[in-house]
């Protein structure tokens, strides 16, 4: 047995593995615990660089089931940003040293779930991911009731994964391999019943983690109920995966264009309509993110090239700006978590309302944001692919989501009398993230032919 | 392809007829009277003696993981010496890296007193 | 260089100074901040008007125009160009901006930092869609445009103000999307499958008219400039956004906002889909016949005097529209004069009312009365500018509308005729407001100081701009003659439809002719390229 094996290849997952072991060994020292923090930082700095040393190596395999290619490395990058994003968003807050680690290995399980093209180590890379986050999110005592959402999320999560198991083995019965490649030449010409069973009894799966309607019962409550880190998490990185596996399935396997059309448009119809008669902040924020995996549907329904990069422009728009939006309203301390306390919030913090308000517009689409570029690109797809009535719904859900971050800004602006305020011996971390992020956000709109830069280095190589 | 389904198909009626089947016929031919006793959770003919629910221990779950996880860290163990011969240096390596991960795990464990029972006990 | 400089700073140094003005600081004084914000409205008339003589006197197409890459990769590049058109509308806008900014000291006594920080911002957005000639700039700065004024509605506005500001948001905005996907349509038209997209407004007009999408794509971005105007169904937005507005707003939005919408029509919806224009183009006369008189009704059915003159925008509006859409060049000529006399006499109304709001707080019409006697030289203005706007032979507003009804006459006799009643219910109605606020039994609770030194300045300039227009014509006329051309150029080139004849053989218009065939000619050759 020949093992081509190469450190360069492997280094990407072995610094993370390494430094959360490191905090896990930091954790027994009460005296080292801070080193958690450092460790953390220090193993995704390295894995950034390794991934950024991929760059001259892709296409290629690792370890026979792993497939390196420029989505991959693209998509680890972003990641990998993510993974920084939350963990600097936690400085401070996050004392012990395995609460780190254990994110550290969450990030480890997603980016084994972006090399994934063999179903079986997809499967152990999502649950990989998923048990570890539910592990994670139980630590938090901010929020309502964490503990009774971790464990809402761990059995719905723990449901859903039945399903993808399932319809892994009904893929593997009617093509005979486990690799997405195989599967697709296998069922190319004539897809079965047992195929088709299959397929969709994993996209369930899929469907459930990233909360596309039917399947999103769950979002809201378990936002509801939790603190902005994890909702950031759930809201972001959780999606980026389920967003991810879907690129690779409709890569590789043939799939009725007009279940993933009904699923996009019901999503964000659900979705914005949902959100439209939200009280409580965290479960607005819910259902927003629920109505953007409509529109990053929409963008898969191209299935060509073209369509995953604007997929790719969403992502690294809608990823950022909802960061950021977690990031000011982490800060705050509310009572009851009711958007009535946003009232006049101008008058009493106008940066952060102005802050606030530049993301709500880039989530509402308005030029000259992100948003407009992303939500352009995604209606150019969207055209180009032919699917008309689609894009009248969107237009449609575009007006809707308008209208309730409208409603949002306009409590800032034009209401008095909220009670929210910023206490400000804390949070200095969260801040400077969050500027740091807004930036960001702010070159890429000025010049967004660095977006493109961007969002095509995705495509550029394609396995 | 969808013949070769078929024995299992069968395999599956039969069960669910069998086991339907008993059900139903105990139902038609049992006699049906109800009384407190034969109501009761089913413990070998003897009263039942205290609630279904009772609680454990947490380190009995703890031990049953721990126990689950180095058992199937035996498991590979097993795979792993069919062909340490013919893959040489690379599997070692590997499985001391595995055996360090594992170290450093039971180490953990062991600073976090999982293994301490003792305490437990004494209730 | 001087050309890129003086355009980038018509839309950047109002947007500058409104980040200026957001973040002054609160201790340096409220006077400073005002006289900062006539500051720079001066300096931005000055610069429009130092580019008049270059606009004005080229013959060329594009007398000053820029076109840089800016998002080669997506085909967006940064392309303004100023032609007299646009330059008319920009010098409004800059001068509107002016005189909101003088007079609003008076009206504004509280969040003067965010007010004026918005007017500047609505401003250089204005300007910025009137320079565009790259589509997708263009949606920017047009999108953007509802930012500040739904802000000026929500923070400055009257009781309902937060209602009317989504509204306003919402309604437009629904245009908007539309019109998003109408660029792209007709971009990836004209790109096909081999080129490169470009969203040039050159590269637009090579849209094939007769592509069975151009309907669809027509509908989708002419929608947006319909809501703008407002033509006749879409008006709704409008009432709500002007009674709840603060004057200056209100100023901004009835003297240069709703002129947008006919900017968009002439300058991108006829040229584009000039086919299907000309075919459907019975169908829009008709719409803007109906708001002429539903205008009209509704303006004669008031009783709050803001509102009134929000529902005969409608009306005015109407008109444009019919001139637009008849088919005349000369209806077409009267409708781009109406837009600049229109701008002016609505937004001085707009000003009246704020004057008479800021001593009363009503806008009610039954709270006034016999001001002519409480304060003459208020009525005088007020009486002027109502029948400036109701079109009084001898003051700009009769010419625009006169120049519509003669010009469609020949093409939509009907259409005309029942307009022309428009005018009729505009005197009635605006008479019926004078007659209202200046005359009849003075009220006794009344407290109304005539006009002071701030207001005369504003009102004044108004005035004489009214007169001057309306007697001398000739001068805003002959600024529109290359608009007209070029314009009918377009329409005239395209295979004609059944129902609109060639243009009348004016005087003034051979020339027109031969840009006509010459453009016909061009087309014909890329038509057989592609």
């Amino acid at each position: 047995m020949n093992v081509d094996i190469s450190l360069n290849l492997l280094l990407p997952l072995i610094w993370p593995g390494l430094f959360s072991m490191l905090c896990f060994v930091a954790a027994l020292q009460p005296a080292l615990s801070a080193l958690g923090t450092v460790f953390y930082f220090v193993g995704l700095v390295f894995t950034l660089h390794a991934l950024a040393g991929l760059w001259s190596l892709v296409p290629c395999e690792a370890l026979g089931s792993m497939y390196y290619d420029s989505l991959f490395v693209w998509g680890g990058i972003m990641l990998t940003t993510l993974f920084i994003v939350i963990g600097a968003l936690n400085v401070g807050r996050m004392k012990q040293a395995e609460r780190w680690g254990l994110l550290l290995l969450v990030f480890l399980g997603a980016l084994v779930i972006l090399a994934a093209k063999d179903l079986l180590l997809l499967f152990v890379a999502l649950e990989m991911f998923f048990i570890l986050l539910v592990l994670w999110m139980a630590f938090f005592e901010e929020g309502d009731h964490p503990i009774y959402a971790t464990v809402r999320l761990f059995l719905t999560g723990a449901f859903a994964a039945g399903f993808t198991v399932l319809g892994i083995s009904f893929l593997f019965g009617s093509a005979g391999s486990l690799n997405l490649a195989d599967i697709g030449r296998q069922v190319s010409d004539a897809p079965s019943f047992f195929y088709a069973f299959g397929l969709l009894m994993f996209l369930v799966g899929i469907f459930f983690k990233l909360s596309v309607v039917p399947f999103h019962h769950w979002a809201a409550e378990v936002y509801q109920d939790h603190a902005y880190p994890v909702i950031a998490m759930l809201a972001v990185v959780s999606k980026f995966i389920g967003i991810f596996i879907l690129m690779r399935v409709f890569f590789h396997l043939p799939m009725p264009r007009e279940l993933l059309v009904g699923i996009a448009a019901l999503t964000m119809t659900v979705g914005n309509v949902a959100a439209l008669v939200q009280q409580r902040v965290k479960r607005l924020l819910a259902f927003s993110s629920i109505a953007h995996v409509g529109f990053l549907l929409m963008a898969l329904v191209g299935g060509n090239l073209q369509g995953f990069q604007a997929m790719a422009t969403y992502l690294i728009y809608y990823t950022f700006t909802f960061m950021a939006i977690a990031g000011v309203l982490m800060l705050f301390r509310s009572q009851e978590d009711r958007i009535e306390e946003f009232d006049g919030l101008s008058g009493r913090h106008p940066y952060l309302a102005l802050t606030l308000t530049v993301c709500l517009l880039a989530l509402a689409g308005i030029p000259p944001t992100l948003g407009f570029i992303a939500k352009w690109k995604v209606f150019e797809v969207a055209y180009q692919t032919g699917q008309m009535g689609l894009l009248v719904v969107a237009i449609l859900n575009s007006l809707v989501a308008a209208y309730y971050y409208l409603a949002w800004i306009v409590r800032m602006y034009m209401k008095q009398g909220g009670t929210l305020y910023w206490p400000r011996e804390k949070g200095l971390p969260v801040l400077v993230t969050t500027i740091f992020i807004m930036v960001g956000l702010l070159a890429l709109s000025v010049y967004p032919e660095w977006l493109n830069q961007l969002s095509s280095l995705a495509i550029s190589n394609i396995l | 392809m969808v013949s070769q389904f078929v024995p299992i198909g069968l395999m599956i009626l039969c069960a669910i007829g069998f086991a339907g089947g008993t059900l139903l016929a105990s139902y038609l031919l049992g006699p049906g009277k109800a009384s407190i006793r034969k109501s009761m959770p089913y413990e070998c003919g003897l009263e039942p003696l205290q609630e279904g629910r009772g609680r454990y221990s947490i380190h009995f779950y703890m031990v049953a993981l721990m126990f689950i996880v180095f058992d199937i860290e035996a498991a590979f163990f097993f795979l792993w010496a069919l062909v340490v011969k013919s893959m040489g240096w690379f599997a070692v390596i590997e499985m001391a890296v595995f055996v360090v991960i594992l170290l450093v795990a039971y180490f953990y464990m062991i600073k976090k007193g999982v293994f301490d029972l003792g305490m437990e006990y004494g209730h | 260089m001087v050309d890129t400089l003086a355009l980038t700073l018509l839309w950047v140094l109002p947007l500058a100074s409104a980040v200026g003005m957001a973040l002054w600081p609160r201790a340096a004084g409220v006077r400073l901040l005002q006289l900062k914000a006539l500051g720079v409205s001066v300096v931005m008339t000055g610069l429009t008007l130092w580019l008049g003589p270059q606009v004005l006197g080229s013959s060329s197409e594009w007398p000053l125009s820029i076109q840089i890459p800016w998002i080669p990769s997506f085909g967006v590049s940064y392309a303004l160009s100023l032609d007299a058109l646009s330059f008319v509308l920009i010098l409004l806008n800059n001068v509107l901006t002016l005189l909101v900014v003088l007079i609003s000291p008076l009206w504004i006594q509280q969040h003067e930092k965010s007010y004026y920080a918005f007017l500047f911002f609505l401003q250089a957005a204005v300007n910025g869609s009137l320079l565009a000639t790259d589509l997708i700039l263009f949606y920017i700065f047009w999108e953007v445009m509802l930012i500040p004024m739904a802000f000026l509605i929500g923070i400055f506005g009257s009781e309902q103000r937060l209602a009317a500001a989504m509204k306003f948001f919402l309604y437009t905005m629904l245009g908007g999307l539309t019109m998003l996907v109408a660029i792209i349509g007709t971009a990836w038209t004209v790109a096909g499958d081999f080129n490169e997209i470009s969203f040039a407004y050159d590269q637009m007009l090579q849209f094939p008219q007769t592509h069975p999408w151009a309907g669809v794509f027509f509908a989708c971005m002419a929608l947006a400039f319909f809501i703008k105007i407002p033509l006749f169904p879409f008006y709704t937005w409008l009432p709500d956004a002007h009674t709840e507005a603060p004057a200056g707003g209100s100023v901004m939005l009835a003297g240069i906002l709703l002129k947008l919408g006919v900017y968009g029509l002439i300058r991108f919806v006829m040229p584009i889909y000039g086919v299907v224009f000309m075919h459907s183009a019975a169908l829009w006369a008709l719409l803007g016949t109906v708001g002429v008189i539903w205008g009209g009704l509704l303006a004669w059915s008031q009783k709050d005097i803001k509102r009134l003159i929000a529902c005969s925008s409608v009306s005015h509006m109407g008109f444009v529209v019919l001139g637009l859409f008849s088919g005349s060049l000369l209806a077409l000529r009267g409708s781009l004069f109406q837009l600049i006399a229109h701008g002016l006499s609505t937004g001085a109304l707009f000003c009246m009312i704020g004057i008479m709001y800021q001593r009363t707080h009503s806008r009610k019409l039954e709270s006034y009365g016999g001001l002519a006697e409480v304060a003459p030289q208020f009525a005088y203005f007020f009486i002027f500018f109502a029948l400036a706007s109701a079109g009084l032979p001898g003051l700009s507003g009769f010419i625009g509308e006169f120049l519509i009804l003669i010009g469609s006459f020949k093409y939509a006799p009907w259409l005309t005729a029942v307009s022309s009643l428009g005018v009729l219910l505009s005197a009635i109605y605006l008479l019926g407001l004078v007659q209202g606020v200046c005359f009849g039994p003075k009220k006794e609770e009344l407290h109304f100081p005539d006009l002071n030194w701030r207001e005369k300045v504003v009102l004044w300039p108004l005035a004489l701009s009214i007169v001057v227009l309306g007697i001398y014509p000739t001068l805003t006329l002959r600024c529109f003659d290359p608009v007209v051309e070029k314009t009918s150029a377009y329409l005239w080139s395209v295979p004609a439809p059944l129902s609109i004849p060639e243009p009348e053989a004016e005087g003034d218009i051979n020339l027109t002719q031969g840009a006509a065939s010459k453009l016909l000619a061009d087309r014909q050759v890329a038509g057989v390229l592609q």
